[in-house]
This record gives structure tokens, sequence and C-alpha cells, in this order.
């Protein structure tokens, strides 16, 4: 889909990150690479600690620990000139609400050498922008769109949007997208990384995944790997099944593989998602851990399917860890 | 270059309404500060007065406004703001925020000045250093502060609130630096280099805070700022410094006049104020004169007697006037009424070291009065009406040193006169002053210093002044006392007696309880610093009730009770 910058400068890459705001940990030891050309979700619940990585990225916030480098920098010395190359769009951000957009854009462009005027009036066009309005009087989808089109004309090497399309509505969403996808498309395309708590927001846009939840990083992986990787399991069991026929343990929800993520015991099936699409291997495990096994489908998994069975598993791990607690 | 140039245009033209108020608020102030230069401003009342002072406080006001807006525009608080993602320079940044600063308040300030220096009919020329220190002054007070409380707030109403919690802190610090350093004579140059200090700490701190917006530091380096100041001032070696600004005058040399008759004269009752005993001592110039005048600024004292030994720092002195033409000069030592107790009635060695200015005589010249001003010496001008009337004599900046003026004046306005002037009937000649021992710049955002001539005619009282009048070609002498020094003299006196000081108390009776009755009865007691005569009333419980009577000083009577 893309063509990376011919470059080996990594867009990306952070070492055992970490930030604590007093006893509260927002990010644990993250390490993470973003590959050039990509489009790499950052996704995770609200307080997973997106909006927090991407400020130590951008020399915002500076990290309890570790180091991060963006674009070869280190983030710590990032500074004017870097945010040439770089482009930040976020939801919260707070805009000179007197300009108007094309005040801002006036504004904006002597402070970029490559400033592209021309593509700043066919984004203008295609983004549908009321130039002359002012910022303060833009809804939210419109204001999205002007941060948008305040930072693609200089052609910046790594885009990162803050959850972009929260709150917006599918035809604006399909808009910033498809701005997006025409800047995926140029010959010498930018890394973008956009934050999201919906997988579905960009689930169709991205091309890497990384998995956020309270500070810690789940996984990080190409969208391929992971629709590949992950099946959602469905075992018939014999109706007759003594409760015996489970292995003997403790609880029955930790008597089964740690790799069992989210299993649901009904009458006569149990479900549950398997991270290692191996058929023959998940077929084995059943036929180890449950005696009364009589059939196992294994079936593909959309990208929201996986974050939201993750997204659950990880909330009800916390909760039997506070139950163990109060126990 | 071009960034900064760039973001300039964009507040200056963002923020052109916050401009122009300011600019129309500077321009009524303009317009109505020379009402304040007029004789008995302050009995025309009403609306006419209360539009300058008004203005003298909206001023700084809109300096606050639009100062808040422009930091505010790219605020440095908080991680939100656009600008912090884009390719802003934080030199370039605040070099368009000082640009603005300068060009929309400094320079509009100072053509504001030069106008009303202009139009009180004085000379720019003759006060330009003058012009560049007050603007220095003014940023260090003013444009500096309110920058730097802007940079580390998000708005406006932060800002104020963070101001007026500001001023109240400063309050409080200023109440505990004048409890602890009450009266103490602070050398000029330290209160110089303290504001020198504070601007450039604050400064600091705002470059600081665009260079690196760390918010949470820069608050504490305000909070800690006042603080560090004052702490500064409390180990500041203000003694030595005040010595090494005032070195020993070799001329004249002053002692303590020890005539009784002097002594007595000179002293009223020793007052006391706060816990502070204020003693009067009779000196006199003990080295031919100089012909100069001098005028205290400051005093330390020290004391010492037999197993006792107390010094004070600089005070700020009564503004004695040593001049050779007071006849019976005297000199104010403020001492703590506990230290005073202590060696009320022991002859103590008082040792005086004094700061003082000396004041030079120039030679008299000669003006005549015109319409409508006439000049007055160190670049001053005096306004005249054809009636004769003189207004308040005007300078630029800071008033000039006192200047003797003396001149024929008529009883009735000029303009009634018939006669020519020079063939007028004889009028007294007047002589009055002008000027003020106190040379330092004034601070008022008007930049004309008034003083007032007050011709009045001999025999006239307060409440029923006889007014005279100036008319117009008349001779006016001035004779001005420039300051020609600052130094520095001491005077000693050996076994002097503190109390002995008290006028009235040279003699007295007491009657009452004693409970350690000096042996033998009837004796003639020499007490130290006075003669007592004891005089035994009725014995009673071992207890004797007495008269006593004493001589040349005062009685500790608390002493001998005990």
């Amino acid at each position: 889909m893309t063509t990376p910058l011919a470059s080996s400068v990594t867009p990306i890459e952070t070492h055992n990150l970490s930030m604590r705001f007093g006893r509260e940990s927002a990010l644990m030891d993250l390490s993470l690479i973003v590959p050039d050309g990509a489009i790499y979700a950052l996704v995770g619940p609200n307080g997973a600690g997106k909006s927090t990585f991407i400020k130590l990225l951008l020399n915002i916030r500076r990290p309890t620990s570790g180091t991060a480098s963006v674009l070869g920098r280190p983030s710590a010395s990032i500074s004017a000139e870097a945010f040439t190359e770089i482009a930040y769009v976020s939801e919260n951000q707070e805009l000179p609400e007197w300009m108007t957009v094309s005040q801002l854009l006036a504004h904006l462009r002597s402070f970029y050498p490559k400033w592209d005027t021309a593509l700043e009036q066919q984004l203008a066009t295609q983004l549908n922008i009321p130039m002359s309005r002012k910022l303060k009087h833009l809804s939210r989808g419109q204001r999205m769109k002007a941060s948008l089109l305040s930072v693609l004309p200089y052609n910046p090497k790594l885009i990162i949007l803050d959850e972009p399309f929260s709150g917006l509505d599918p035809l604006v969403r399909d808009e910033l997208t498809e701005g997006l996808l025409d800047r995926a498309a140029q010959p010498y395309p930018p890394t973008i990384l956009i934050s999201s708590h919906d997988l579905a927001e960009v689930e169709t846009i991205a091309t890497h995944v990384c998995f956020l939840d309270r500070g810690r990083l789940l996984f990080s992986e190409e969208s391929s790997t992971l629709t590949d990787r992950f099946r959602q399991v469905t075992v018939t069991l014999a109706a007759s099944a003594p409760p015996s026929s489970l292995p003997r343990g403790s609880h029955p929800d930790s008597a089964y593989p740690a790799d069992w993520i989210l299993p649901e015991l009904g009458p006569s099936v149990l479900r549950f998602v398997h991270p290692h699409a191996d058929e023959a291997t998940i077929r084995s495990e059943v036929n180890r851990t449950l005696l009364n096994a009589q059939a196992v489908e294994t079936e593909p998994m959309s990208l929201r399917s996986i974050f939201v069975a993750l997204a659950k598993s990880t909330r009800s791990t916390t909760l039997d860890i506070l139950k163990a607690n109060r126990r | 270059m071009n960034q900064i140039l760039h973001i300039f245009r964009k507040d200056a033209r963002h923020l052109y309404p916050e401009i122009v108020v300011t600019f129309a608020v500077l321009i009524a102030f303009a317009s109505s500060a020379p009402r304040l230069w007029k004789p008995n401003w302050a009995s025309t009342g009403g609306v006419a007065l209360l539009v300058p002072v008004l203005l003298r406080m909206l001023l700084p006001v809109a300096w606050l406004v639009l100062i808040s807006r422009l930091v505010h525009e790219e605020s440095l608080v908080g991680d939100r703001q656009f600008w912090i993602t884009r390719p802003y320079r934080w030199g370039a940044l605040l070099a368009a925020k000082v640009l603005f600063v300068f060009l929309f308040l400094s320079v509009p300030f100072v053509l504001m000045q030069v106008y009303l220096v202009q139009h009180a009919g004085l000379d720019i020329r003759s006060c330009i250093p003058d012009l560049l220190l007050y603007q220095l002054r003014l940023s260090a007070l003013f444009f500096i502060p309110f920058f730097a409380i802007a940079a580390v707030t998000s708005n406006f109403a932060r800002l104020t609130l963070s101001l007026l919690l500001g001023l109240l802190y400063l309050g409080l610090l200023f109440a505990i630096g004048n409890h602890v350093m009450d009266g103490h004579l602070f050398p000029q140059s330290l209160s110089i280099a303290g504001l020198i200090f504070f601007a450039l700490a604050l400064l600091s701190l705002i470059v600081f805070q665009y260079a690196t917006r760390r918010t949470l530091t820069v608050r504490g380096g305000l909070f800690a700022l006042p603080v560090l100041l004052l702490l500064l001032g409390l180990v500041a070696p203000t003694r030595s410094l005040t010595q090494g600004t005032h070195p020993t005058f070799s001329t004249p040399q002053w002692s303590i006049n020890r005539n009784p008759a002097r002594q007595q004269a000179a002293n009223s009752q020793p007052v006391e104020v706060g816990g502070l005993m204020f003693l009067k001592l009779p000196v006199q110039q003990i080295t031919s004169s100089t012909g100069e005048r001098f005028k205290i600024n400051g005093v330390t004292a020290t004391i010492d007697a037999p197993g006792f030994h107390w010094s004070s720092p600089f005070v700020n002195n009564t503004n004695d006037d040593l001049s050779d033409a007071a006849h019976d000069p005297t000199v104010t030592v403020v001492i703590p009424k506990n230290v005073f107790d202590q060696v009320r009635t022991t002859p103590v060695d008082l040792h005086l070291q004094f700061v003082s200015t000396a004041y030079g005589t120039n030679p008299a010249t000669r003006e005549r009065a015109l319409i409508p001003a006439f000049p007055a010496p160190d670049h001053g001008l005096c306004p005249l009406t054809a009636e004769g009337v003189v207004g308040n004599c005007r300078y630029a900046y800071r008033l000039a040193t006192p200047i003797d003026i003396s001149m024929p004046v008529s009883a009735l306005p000029c303009d009634s006169v018939q006669a020519p002037v020079d063939t007028q009937p004889a009028t007294p000649s007047l002589t009055t002053f002008i000027g003020s021992d106190d040379d330092r710049l004034a601070f008022d955002f008007d930049p004309i210093a008034t003083t007032s001539l007050n011709l009045v005619l001999p025999g006239s009282t307060f409440d029923h002044p006889l007014p005279a009048f100036l008319c117009k070609g008349s001779p006016v002498s001035f004779t001005s006392h420039p300051i020609l020094r600052r130094g520095s003299f001491a005077i000693t006196a050996k076994t002097w007696c503190l109390a002995s000081t008290r006028s009235g108390a040279t003699s007295g009776i007491f009657m009452g309880r004693i409970r350690r009755l000096p042996p033998p009865l009837r004796k003639n007691i020499r007490k130290d610093c006075c003669t007592l005569q004891f005089r035994p009333l009725i014995s009673r419980n071992s207890q004797t009730f007495v008269s006593a009577v004493w001589r040349k000083g005062s009685l500790d009577i608390p002493t001998l009770q005990k």
C-alpha cells in the first residue's frame, strides 16, 4: 500500500519509556518501533496512556525514565525546527479561536519552508472547509478538518493524530480518512500515528496496530499478522459431561490455559479467543484441557473483535486482582 | 528575524482594540495631567481632580490587560496550545513579545512624557538621562512583573488573581522587612541594586519559562524571589556600604556642645515613639566654617559603659540641618527604650557617626519676571500671570536642590496698578525658596515635578494669608544650593549622661516608699548621673517613706524601689 521513505531513519522508536504522575503510572516501560511509512494505530481504552505517549514523543512532557527518538532525534531535543517535519493534530488542541481558517493558514505558511500552497487549496476544496469562518464558530468536525488542513500542506514526514475521529459523524470521518489516505498514497508517504480508543475508527486504514492498556503495551504488530493470528474458538462439549470432566484445579476460569482469552462456558459450548492461530495446536490444547470436547471450530476475527476481547480480558484480569486483594 | 516580525504583526493585528484603548488612556492622562501642575489644584475638587487620579490607576490596568492578552496569545501554561507543536522558535516568540511591549507600551509612554515636558515649557534635552532612567524603573516595576506573571498563567482572570495574591504576599513580606529593619537607612545604591537584581531575576525567569515552559519551576522562582530579596536586604552589609559611599569629611568637624545652658536650651522632652527614644544633642562646629550647609541623612550610634556595649545600624535621621545659619544646631539620636533604660543613670561613652549631604551656595543669578513664565535655575520654569500670580515652578523628573529666591512684590494685583513697574510704590523684598533636599527621581507617571513659591506678604497668618504679587519685569534673584558632596563625620562624647538630656528632669521631688534606704539617711547621694537628697518621712514595717530631691538628671525610681 505504501512506499517507505528512502532514508533509513526510524520515525518513532522508544525504549522503556515510562511516565509517572505522582504515584500513578501513566506509561510503563514502553518499547516499540513505528516503521517508516506505516499507518500505525495506537489503540487502547480511555486512560490507557495514548495521549501521554504522544506528548512524550513531541517533547510536550518529559518522561520519568526511558528514551524515545522521533525522526532520528531524541524526543527531549525536539524543538521548533523538528516541527517543520512533524505534524500533530489533536481533538483537544487549543487553536487561535479568533482566526478564520484562511488567517490560520496564512499565519502558518511562513513557518514552513516547504509549504505547498497548491496542495493547501486542493485540500481545502477536498475537505470542504468554510475558509472565511472563525475557528471558534466551526463545528467539531470542521475544526478537525481545519487542523488537518493546517498540517498537510507542508508535507510532514510524520503525522501524529490524537483521537482525530472522536465524536465525528461518519461523513466527516470518511473525509478525514480520505485526506489521510491520499497522503499515504504519495510516492514518499509520511508515517502516520493515529491514537484512538475505538479500533473500528482506524482498522480500515491501519497497517500496524499497537494496543495499550493502563500504560502497558500489550502488543504491537502489523494488522494483517494480527488478524491472521487471532481466532475465535468454539468448542462443543458433550451434554452429559460432569463438572469433573474439567481439569482438576481451583477456579474454573483459572483452570484454562493462559492463552485462552475470555473463556465463556455455556451448557454445551465453550467459547474463547486464541492468540495463536494454528488450528492443530488449538485442537491439541482443547483435547488436552477439556475431556468432553466433541468439536472445535475456529473463525478469523476482525481487528475490532480482537480489540474488544483484549480490552475485556485485561479488565476482567483487573477485577480478579481486585477480588483477590479483597479476599 | 522574519519569525519575530511575523508574530509581532499577528499580535498587532489581533490586539489593535487593546492597543487603541491603551493609547486612549495614555492620551487622556496626558491631557489631564497639567491640571495638577497648578497651585491649589486640590481645592478644585470634583471630577476635574478625580480624572487624573483615576487615570493614574487606569494606566497600569490598561498595561496589564494588554500584556496579558499579548502573552496569553501563545500561552506558556499547559500542553494543549497549538503553537507548541509548530515551528515557533522560543527566542523569536519572546523577542516578538518584547518588541510589542517596547513599541506599544514603552515608546508611547516615552512620547507622552516628552509631550508633557514640552507642554510644561521645559527642555527635554536637559533631562534625557532621567527620562531613560525613568523608563528602566517603569519597566522594572510594571512591565517586567506583569510579563512574568502572565508567563506563568493561562488567562487574564488567573493573572489578575495571581497579581492580587502576589501583592498581598509582597505586602506581608514588606511588613516583615519593615518590622525587622524599622527606620534603617538603606543606601540608595543598594535600593537601585535591589531593583536591578529584581528586574534581572524576573527577566531570567521569563527567558527560562519561554525556553523550557517549566511553569511550576518558574512559579516557584517567582514565589522565592521576594523572600530572597528580603533576606539579601537583611544580610546586606548596609553599614559598610553606607560608610563606603560616604567618605569621612575632613572639614568641618563637630563635637557635642557641653555648655549646660545650650544643653538645657536644646533639649526638649525626649520623645518616646513605639519603643524608641528620640534624644536631641546640642552640637557645635569646632573647625572653621566651610560655608556649606549640612543635612543629616542618617546616624549610627555606639554606646559603651562598664559591662555594656550597644551599637545601632545606620538609621534614618529626622533631617537635621546643620547649616551655618542655624545658631544652635542639634542632632537627633534614636535609641531603643530598653537600651536607654539600662544606661539612663550611667555615664556612657557615646560615639555617633552621621552621614550627611553638604550643600554649597552658588552666586546669585538674576532673572526678570516674564509672562507666561520665567526660568528658574536647574532647568526649571515658573509660570506667571499678568495679575502677578506665580504658579508652581516646574521641573522635569526631579526637583532642583534648594533655591533661595528674593524679589520685590506688590500687595495688589499687578494689572490693577496703574503706575509702571519701576515707579510702583516701594514693596518689601520677599524671600522664599523652592526645591527640595531630596534629589531622588520622582516616581509618578507625570514627569513634571512642581514646587510652590507660596508668595504671601510678611505679617500673613496661615489662616489669613495675604497674597503677594510678582509683577512683570520685576527682578528675581535666585541663590541655588547644589549638592557638593556626601560624606560622614563622627562625634564622640565621653562620660555622657543620656538621661541628662531630659529637659525638665534636672531637678524634681519624689515622695514614696523605698525598700532599700540608701545609708546613711539624710545624705546626699551622687547616683552617677543624678544627685539625690533623701529626707525620711515615716518608717513602718521596715519600710521607709521618704522624700527625695534630685538634681541634674533624672531619677531611676524603679531601681531604688527594688
